[in-house]
């Protein structure tokens, strides 16, 4: 079975049926509020088809016959602009894959209870009387007033007989999902469902690309089609919504109950009587026949609390976490600067090496060469830094001393190291770091 | 439609009150995060600074053996010893191996055939002049030179360990 999802869309009322995945989930009765329709088609996801079901015009109302969708006595008659609006409408919207057309006509008969009958459905303010023989059409006739029809069969004539025409059991048998529904609303929606498996259906990629030279030169492939403004959206709404009004509709039929056979819309459950304008432009929002069993609020709660819970976790964890390795960093870090201070000393080594004694050389010369009464008791260089213990007698001569080292190289350090006493002469120890 | 926007918000508004809840230390969690960043940064400055030299080691290592004559492997510690103690009126009292990783500061002894990144020798000698002279001769890289007075003196030397 096929898995892409559906929808299926009674133009004549905008009642729409969504399938998702291999079952039907949901009926809706958009009341001819295209807008609402639009918005809600891209809940399909993406590669979702669109299923169009259409009744057909009278004969010499339309200026085209789609031949796929003609049935034997009815050939099935459009009026290729309108159609071309609505495709256009259609196949603009997001995520739509193919879109096919149905003759609601064909899938009325093929849902009935019975193979022969005579029934009523209506065609906005017309009504339609349809004589069916084993499963085909003898007749259609088309009387412009419930007076006129009422004149040729009278006030209480009913067909066939009201709600129960349509295998409502054979398709809830079929489809078990739609157990759910009412025999009324399934009626209203039983030639949606029908179209799924219909052989009257037709892709309308070639059609509507013939009917896009006639009607608009500048056509483009769905997919190089740019997108288009807020604009020009609301424009296409408009005249599709023009296009449904256009339509034939069930709901401005003004006769009994009992005259009803064709199904009503499905907001109109048990009591297909006439509405008034007013109570139409209320019923702006969709009707929910049929939904998926919401998750309980407790679920919900819990869902909840344990995303907080795993936040908070998460984040103390993390903290430690953080806090580990911020000390790790900073031994990490002291290692490679230690490393790297190194491989310093250890490149100029080698870099040194053919001057290093020179160096030094010079360094001990220098050292010894003040004049002052300072004596060096070790030297000793290193590749980082020279070190140095000496012996003085006072302060100023230390002072002088190290203005004297200043002169030539930089005085890192200097550390007291107390006194000593050489030869009966106390001395001042001192520590000198330089480089 | 409220549920399931309402639901959302909720939890982003608990997370961010939490965030900024003291007891939770949270504060420390949006530091800790910016502290990491510079961390990341300062890793990768001190990654690429090891490699400079790095590279500027091995180079130099390479001219130094490059122009390196003196016939005496300086590799090779015994040879080292040997040439060092031929010397006449210089002594080696002491030999100790050195590892750049601690700066060459904590000697220890060393074990005959052992491969090591440093050598120490204590030396006696009539003069500095006779130390500086024979150092310069064998061509060594000399890493520290120590005069203690008394004619004692302490060498370290570096024998390819590191590389």
């Amino acid at each position: 079975m096929d898995v892409r999802n559906a929808a299926f869309i009674d133009l004549s009322n905008l009642n729409t049926v969504y399938k998702v995945g291999s079952k039907f989930v949901l009926a809706l009765n958009y009341s001819n509020a295209v807008e609402r329709l639009a918005e809600s088609l891209p809940a399909l996801g993406t590669g979702y088809d669109i299923y169009l079901c259409l009744k057909p015009r009278a004969m010499g109302e339309g200026d085209l016959v789609i031949d796929e969708l003609s049935m034997s006595g009815l050939p099935f008659t459009a009026d290729s602009e309108e159609l071309y609006k609505v495709l256009k409408f259609f196949k603009d919207s997001q995520g739509v894959s193919d879109i096919y057309l149905c003759n609601w006509v064909h899938n009325y008969i093929s849902v009935a209870r019975v193979q022969s009958f005579n029934s009523v459905c209506y065609y906005g303010n017309r009504v339609c009387h349809m004589e069916v023989k084993n499963r085909l059409l003898e007749s259609f006739t088309l009387y412009d007033s419930q007076r006129d029809f009422a004149e040729k069969y009278g006030e209480e004539y009913n067909g066939y007989g009201d709600l129960g025409l349509v295998d409502t059991n054979g398709l809830k048998a079929q489809y078990p999902e739609l157990s759910d529904f009412s025999n009324a609303h399934l009626t209203a929606v039983a030639p949606l469902i029908q179209c799924y498996k219909s052989p009257l259906k037709l892709n309308v990629q070639l059609l509507y690309e013939e009917l896009s030279k006639k009607y608009n030169d500048d056509y483009t492939s769905p997919s190089e089609e740019p997108a288009e403004s807020s604009e020009a959206q609301v424009e296409k709404l408009e005249e599709v919504q023009s296009v449904v009004e256009a339509e034939p509709q069930m709901k401005d039929v003004s006769v009994p109950v009992s005259a009803a056979v064709s199904a009503p819309t499905v907001a109109e459950e048990e009591e297909p009587a006439p509405k008034s304008e007013k109570e139409e432009e209320s019923k702006e929002e969709p009707e929910v026949v049929y939904v998926e069993k919401k998750v309980p609020l407790v679920v919900k709660f819990v869902a909840v609390l344990a995303v907080i819970v795993s936040f908070l976790f998460g984040s103390t964890l993390g903290i430690a976490f953080n806090g580990a390795t911020m000390s790790v960093n900073e031994s990490y870090f002291s290692d490679l600067e230690k490393k790297i201070l190194t491989s310093q000393e250890l490149a100029n080594v080698y870099g040194d090496s053919y001057s290093v004694i020179e160096k030094i050389t010079k360094q001990y010369d220098y050292v010894r060469a003040s004049g002052m009464p300072v004596q060096i008791v070790n030297f000793q260089y290193s590749a980082k830094n020279t070190t140095m213990e000496c012996l003085y007698t006072s302060q100023d001569v230390l002072e002088n001393y190290l203005a004297y080292l200043e002169d030539k190289y930089i005085v890192l350090s200097t550390g007291d190291m107390g006194t000593t006493e050489v030869d009966g002469i106390v001395y001042n120890v001192v520590n000198i770091i330089f480089k | 439609m409220k549920i399931r926007i309402l639901l959302p918000l909720l939890v982003i508004a608990v997370m961010l009150a939490v965030m900024f809840v003291p007891q939770f230390n949270m504060p420390s969690l949006v530091g800790a995060f910016r502290e990491r960043e510079q961390l990341e940064i300062r890793k990768a400055t001190y990654e690429r600074n090891i490699g400079t030299v790095e590279t500027v080691l091995a180079e130099n290592i390479e001219k130094f053996e490059e122009s390196r004559t003196a016939e005496v492997d300086y590799k090779d510690l015994n040879a080292l010893k040997n040439t060092i103690g031929a010397i006449p009126g210089i002594t080696i009292t002491e030999m100790l191996a050195v590892d750049f990783s601690d700066g060459f500061e904590n000697y220890r002894t060393y074990v005959e055939g052992e491969r090591v990144q440093g050598v120490h020798f204590e030396l006696t000698a009539p003069s500095y002049e006779d130390v500086a002279s024979v150092l310069s001769r064998i061509q060594v890289p000399v890493y520290s030179f120590a005069m203690r007075g008394g004619n004692a003196y302490g060498v370290t030397l570096l024998t390819g360990g590191e590389s």
